[in-house]
């Protein structure tokens, strides 16, 4: 039977791990399919929970200072949807620009991220905001920081026999700032060459806790601990003066690793990658202290 | 609610499209069809050592594993090609391209041959591979042996690979004097080398053939084909048939652009057809088409000796054309490159060597612009920077030199009605009203660049045509022009309601049958409108001619001579074919045939009537570019051609604004890109990124040009492309002050100049 | 390619096209482009087969999709729309119209998708021309219709907008 329909996530988890090949489990199926018909992967069997009882797989709810998105939302609805657009406002700007809006009614949140693609704009967006998934397994629920789960190319911590339910999303707070670049190179709409995301606190004109991403240039998304701890307590708008710039420009140099590919050189990458960093900082510093970004 | 019904207009054209009307091949695939798939090389240049079939073969509903060897038990000749036999149906034993096919699995269906096709193991006994434009040049190992020409074409006569060079699969000499003299003594001479890579024409719908064999021993085709005709005499001539028993058809095509011409993959199922004695058919993937012959790449060295106020005293250009493994159509590419690679200058002496190599790339074939926009590159960009190392203004250098209409053409033909100074003249108008606009976002920079070039028609080739006309006056047209998006339909029917004085409903256009509609070379070059014209007017003056007659069976009065038009006559074709045939009238049909007059160049490139027409189109794009990231981007465009007489200007506009945004993406987006085994590395769209929405202008403006009373249609499909490409590169250097010599322009490669200026 | 393809495993799968029940066997890797071909949909079309071009866009549960990029195994019960169903359509219609004036088709292979793509603006309110090419993303068109169609569908949405508002 190629395709099983579960009642419950409960029932997907058992599903998974019963002892049968080939068993795959499936979002939105655009990445899926994709391999598929590349060769790279073709399933036995779908394990998909389109029918299944648990409502909150499609819900979008506020619990405390969190946004917790139902792990079958389509990119579409979150999009759309006026609590992301209340509380996570740049989701719904970066959504705008993944992709086509047909891939975004289909593909899900919980898809786009196991499938563990670093050209993929959520990932290293929601990855800087601190975004948690929200995994069932046989021995219960866990949770698992964004920042821990990619491994690889393609390769992600979470096991064939787990399943996301929910994906984390903390709320955006007053003085925080978050930026995501992506730069396509020659075409509007493209793979990123180069993405990152720039999320920060800011306490009183400075920086008081950063996280900085990169993806596109490697074979996961990471955080960056070197810029983060450089970003820590500069103020603004002294942040953009020449020699903290060009301090800047030498954590970048040191910290990101780029390769030469057939897209573009390595140092070409690097140096684009400090070019949308400082576009991103530029936009931090010429705000107004302190204020709440909408 | 009632059915639409189309308007009886040129928007017919785009409603029919727009309410999902057309029918495409893969929309009405013959009854039983089986499927053929190819198992393609794996290396870029070897021989094949062994092949193992026998688990493919085992695969129920697997119909035939076949090697070239198996093809040949069925055919006469495996090999086809424009300028040289050289390319043969499936590999021959020597593979020369990577992807080229050299299995074919046919199976009930797609599923069973593809899994049969993943079977199928070929080993190869690796060659050197050669894939530079100048490492080609300088191969010292002949890629092809003992090549035949082809003998198809007028043009292409008598073609020979050079003697100690035989990967130079033909060299093209223009020259009207020597250039060395002239620039001894010339107040500046300039060189500068431009290159270009090979790029798709990628046309959406993917290529793909049926052949039907009967019980009788014909066989018919529905193809994706530009060229019925072509096909149908290629198909006999290689299988030994009798032309009248190979039925060639094909339906609206989804996309051409030059792609789908000659023969492509019609022999490979026809083979298969006959082999298995029942319809096979292929389909490519987006992937698999670019393995198929495309836009080559090219080196180009030119020099031009200046005096002091920018007049060109004299031009000498060498062209490397990289034609891949097989020739196909790079024979006329080279020849009718270099005839124009001077530009449309007054120059007085003009050396021009041009010549076509093979190498180890996937073929060199035919995009739209057919090897123009790649020698305009070069001669255009070459002039803003002589223009620019003068301190003379890019406008003013070319009203100094540029033809006008009548001038000699550097090859010996005058360039007739065609006027490049009328064509600059109204770009430069269009301009004043047009200024640059400057980016809200104060880091960007924008700038404005121009071009204008010259291209021949494709010839000579001829066009013939079939008017019937029915017992009511309406006519019925059987024309062989393929209609693949640029309104040819359309066209033409406008073109025999004109000369038969009907309403374009009146008029229905049938092609697409090789059994009913006659001879056309095919629909490629710009050539249709032109030829079709001319043998439409021919085939209503043999119509006039019948119906004169007829008329003199009736009274006196009613008799009309060759003074009166008989269309212009109310009531009167009806009277006509009443009197002649009975009170229902019957059927008339006139025919009409165009041969363009073509001599042959001499030794020197020189002939007083090397082309039918002349084509000219100036481009002026806006860029804005980041200079921190060296991304291009585009605001404005205008192209303004002169396409004669314009059969229906809102298709035609189209058509000159369609070309040159492709041309924009080609020229900023598209490169095959090749590792070092010559391995293709970005096949399918995914990988190789055409323009969208977001990427073309933010404005296009296209328009024509013509003399009052020019009443001959030129060639519209392929102006637009021309000069995109150097004005892009002008727009560039007038935004950041940097030259771009290589194609495509790439924001790495901006960036790189920018920084390498900045640093002197 | 699994061995399955050859005979394997197929999903029946239940859904309604263009307001007809269908039901029909599929292959577990079969997309739902190939599977509305095979019923005789022509204006579904392959071509980049990555979910980039927009020529297999259909309908499902009123959304537009990449049929190449959706499994066919995963349509069952729902409800699916291709342009041969949508002649009643005001929004479709209207587009017609539009592009026709505009000149905004050539081959006309990509046309279809772009209607299909276009009809979720109608939803949208007014939409400047930046928008509208931003939606229209993935939609590509190789004869480069891209000035025409822009005017076409602001045309359109214009004419729509204003009938909202009488």
């Amino acid at each position: 039977m190629p395709v099983v329909d579960v009642g419950s996530v409960h029932e997907a988890v058992e599903a998974l791990n019963a002892d049968v090949d080939g068993r795959r489990l499936i979002g939105g199926g655009t990445g899926l399919m994709l391999m598929a018909r590349s060769g790279f992967f073709v399933p036995e069997t779908l394990v998909s929970l389109r029918r299944a009882d648990d409502t909150d797989l499609l819900d979008i709810r506020l619990i405390g200072g969190v946004l917790r998105i139902g792990a079958l939302c389509t990119l579409r609805d979150l999009e759309l949807d006026p609590a992301v657009r209340r509380h996570v406002p740049t989701l719904a700007g970066v959504l705008h620009r993944v992709s086509s809006v047909r891939t975004r009614n289909v593909a899900t949140i919980a898809g786009c991220l196991a499938h563990g693609d670093p050209k993929m704009d959520l990932p290293t967006y929601l990855m800087a905001l601190g975004a948690e998934l929200v995994v069932a397994s046989t021995a219960g629920r866990r949770k698992i920081a964004l920042s821990d789960f990619f491994v690889g190319y393609y390769e992600t911590v979470l096991l064939s026999t787990e399943v996301i339910v929910a994906v984390d999303v903390p709320t955006i707070q007053p003085g925080q700032f978050t930026e995501y670049r992506k730069f396509t190179g020659t075409l509007v709409e493209d793979w990123p060459l180069v993405s990152l995301c720039l999320n920060l606190d800011e306490v009183e004109g400075a920086i008081d806790r950063a996280a900085v991403t990169v993806g596109a240039l490697g074979s996961k998304v990471k955080r960056l601990p070197q810029l983060e701890a450089w970003l820590r307590g500069q103020g603004k708008p002294e942040i953009t003066t020449a020699s903290n710039l060009k301090e800047l420009r030498e954590v970048v140099e040191s910290e990101i690793e780029a390769k030469d590919d057939n897209l573009a050189s390595g140092d070409y990458k690097r140096k684009i990658f400090h070019v949308e960093l400082v576009r991103a900082v530029r936009k931090w510093a010429a705000t107004q202290p302190t204020e709440a970004l909408r | 609610m009632t059915a639409q019904k189309l308007p009886r207009d040129w928007t017919s054209h785009a409603w029919e499209r727009a309410i999902g009307n057309i029918r495409y091949t893969d929309d009405d695939v013959p009854r039983g069809m089986t499927y053929a798939v190819l198992v393609r090389a794996t290396i870029a240049h070897g021989q094949i050592t062994s092949v193992e079939r026998d688990l493919a073969r085992e695969v129920p509903g697997v119909l035939g594993v076949f090697t070239f060897e198996d093809l040949m038990t069925v055919a006469r000749d495996g090999y086809h090609g424009t300028g040289y036999r050289d390319q043969p149906m499936i590999c021959d034993g020597i593979v020369r391209h990577y992807g080229e096919p050299v299995i074919v699995v046919v199976a009930t269906n797609q599923r069973i041959a593809e899994y049969a096709a993943g079977l199928v193991s070929v080993n190869y006994a690796q060659l050197p591979v050669v894939l530079g434009d100048r490492e080609a040049l300088a191969n010292p190992e002949a890629l092809h042996r003992d090549v035949e020409p082809s003998a198809d074409f007028i043009d292409l006569k008598g073609l020979k690979p050079l003697a100690n060079n035989p990967n130079i699969y033909v060299r093209s000499i223009l020259r009207t004097g020597d250039f060395d003299e002239v620039a001894k003594s010339a107040p500046h001479v300039f060189e500068h080398q431009f290159s270009t890579a090979s790029a798709s024409a990628a046309p959406l719908e993917t290529v793909s053939s049926y052949a039907v064999p009967n019980r009788d021993g014909s066989v018919e085709m529905l193809t994706q084909t530009q060229m019925p005709s072509y096909v149908r005499v290629q198909l006999a001539r290689m299988f030994g048939m009798t032309e009248s028993r190979i039925r060639v058809r094909h339906a609206p095509l989804g996309g051409g652009f030059g792609f789908k011409i000659y023969a492509r993959t019609e022999p490979i199922v026809m083979a298969c057809a006959l082999l298995v004695g029942r319809p096979v058919g292929i389909k490519f993937s987006m992937e698999e088409q670019f393995y198929l012959p495309h836009r080559r790449g090219t080196t180009t060295t030119i020099s031009s000796a200046v005096d002091e106020d920018g007049k060109i005293l004299a031009r000498r250009c060498f062209i490397i054309w990289n034609g891949g493994a097989y020739a196909d159509v790079g024979p006329r590419m080279v020849k009718k490159g270099g005839n124009v690679a001077a530009g449309p200058y007054e120059i007085p002496v003009v050396d021009i060597e041009s010549v076509g190599v093979y190498s180890n790339r996937i073929p060199g074939g035919a995009i739209r612009g057919f090897g123009i926009p790649q020698i305009v590159w070069a001669y255009e960009t070459h002039g803003d920077m002589i223009a620019d190392s003068l301190g003379i203004d890019p406008v003013t250098f070319r009203r100094r030199n540029l033809m006008k209409r009548n001038a000699v053409h550097h090859t010996g033909t005058p360039l007739g009605p065609c006027d490049p100074r009328l064509v600059f003249e109204r770009l430069i108008e269009e301009l004043q009203s047009r200024p640059l606009v400057e980016p809200d976002d104060p880091e960007l920079k924008a700038g404005r660049g121009l071009a204008i070039a010259l291209k021949a028609v494709m010839g000579p080739t001829t066009s013939t045509v079939k008017i019937m006309l029915n017992p009511d006056g309406s006519a019925t047209v059987h024309c062989g022009t393929v209609e693949m998006g640029q309104g040819s339909n359309i066209a033409m029917a406008q073109m025999v309601a004109d000369e038969l004085n009907l309403s374009l409903d009146e008029v229905k256009v049938v092609s697409g049958d090789t059994d009913s509609v006659p001879w056309d070379m095919g629909t490629a070059g710009s050539r249709s409108t032109n030829h079709m014209h001319k043998a439409i007017a021919q085939a209503a003056e043999d119509l006039r001619a019948q119906l004169r007659s007829l008329s003199a069976a009736m009274d006196t009065e009613s008799q009309i001579g060759d003074d009166v038009d008989p269309f212009k006559v109310k009531g009167g074709v009806i009277e006509y074919l009443r009197a002649g045939f009975g009170p229902m009238g019957a059927t008339l049909t006139g025919v009409g045939a165009f041969t363009p007059d073509y001599i042959p160049p001499d030794s020197n490139g020189q002939s007083e009537r090397i082309t039918e027409f002349w084509m000219c189109a100036a481009t002026s794009v806006d860029v804005i570019v980041d200079p921190l990231t060296g991304v291009v981007r585009l605001d404005q465009l205008l192209t303004i051609s002169d396409v004669g007489k314009a059969i229906n200007p809102e298709i035609v506009r189209t058509q000159l604004s369609g070309a040159s945004i492709m041309m924009a993406s080609i020229s900023l987006s598209e490169e095959i890109k090749y590792d070092e085994d010559g391995q293709v590395l970005n096949p399918g769209l995914a990988l190789y990124r055409i323009f969208g929405f977001e990427d073309s202008p933010n404005t296009v403006y296209a328009d024509m040009v013509r003399d009052e009373g020019d009443e001959v249609p030129r060639g519209v499909g392929e102006s637009g492309t021309f000069g995109v490409a150097p004005a892009i590169a002008s727009a560039i250097h007038d935004a950041v002050g940097v030259w771009m010599t290589d194609l495509p322009i790439k924001p790495e490669n901006v960036l790189k100049a920018i920084e390498e200026a900045t640093d002197e | 390619m699994s061995e399955s393809g050859l005979g394997g495993d197929q999903e029946m799968v239940r859904f309604d096209l263009n307001g007809s029940p269908v039901e029909i066997r599929v292959f577990i890797d079969e997309p739902l482009s190939q599977v509305l071909r095979r019923l005789g949909e022509s204006t579904v079309r392959e071509s980049c087969a990555v979910g980039l071009c927009g020529c297999c866009t259909a309908l499902v549960d009123g959304k537009s999709v990449s049929t190449c990029l959706y499994w066919a195994a995963m349509a069952d019960g729902t409800r699916i729309e291709t342009l041969s169903g949508l002649t009643s359509d005001e929004r479709v219609t209207a587009l017609q119209g539009s592009i026709a004036k505009h000149g905004a088709a050539q081959c006309g292979y990509c046309t279809p998708g772009m209607v299909m793509t276009a009809l979720e603006l109608f939803d949208a309110g007014e939409q400047s021309t930046k928008e509208i090419e931003a939606h229209m993303n993935g939609n590509l068109c190789r004869c480069a219709c891209y000035p025409e169609m822009r005017c076409a569908i602001k045309d359109a949405l214009a004419t729509a907008n204003k009938s909202l508002e009488t």
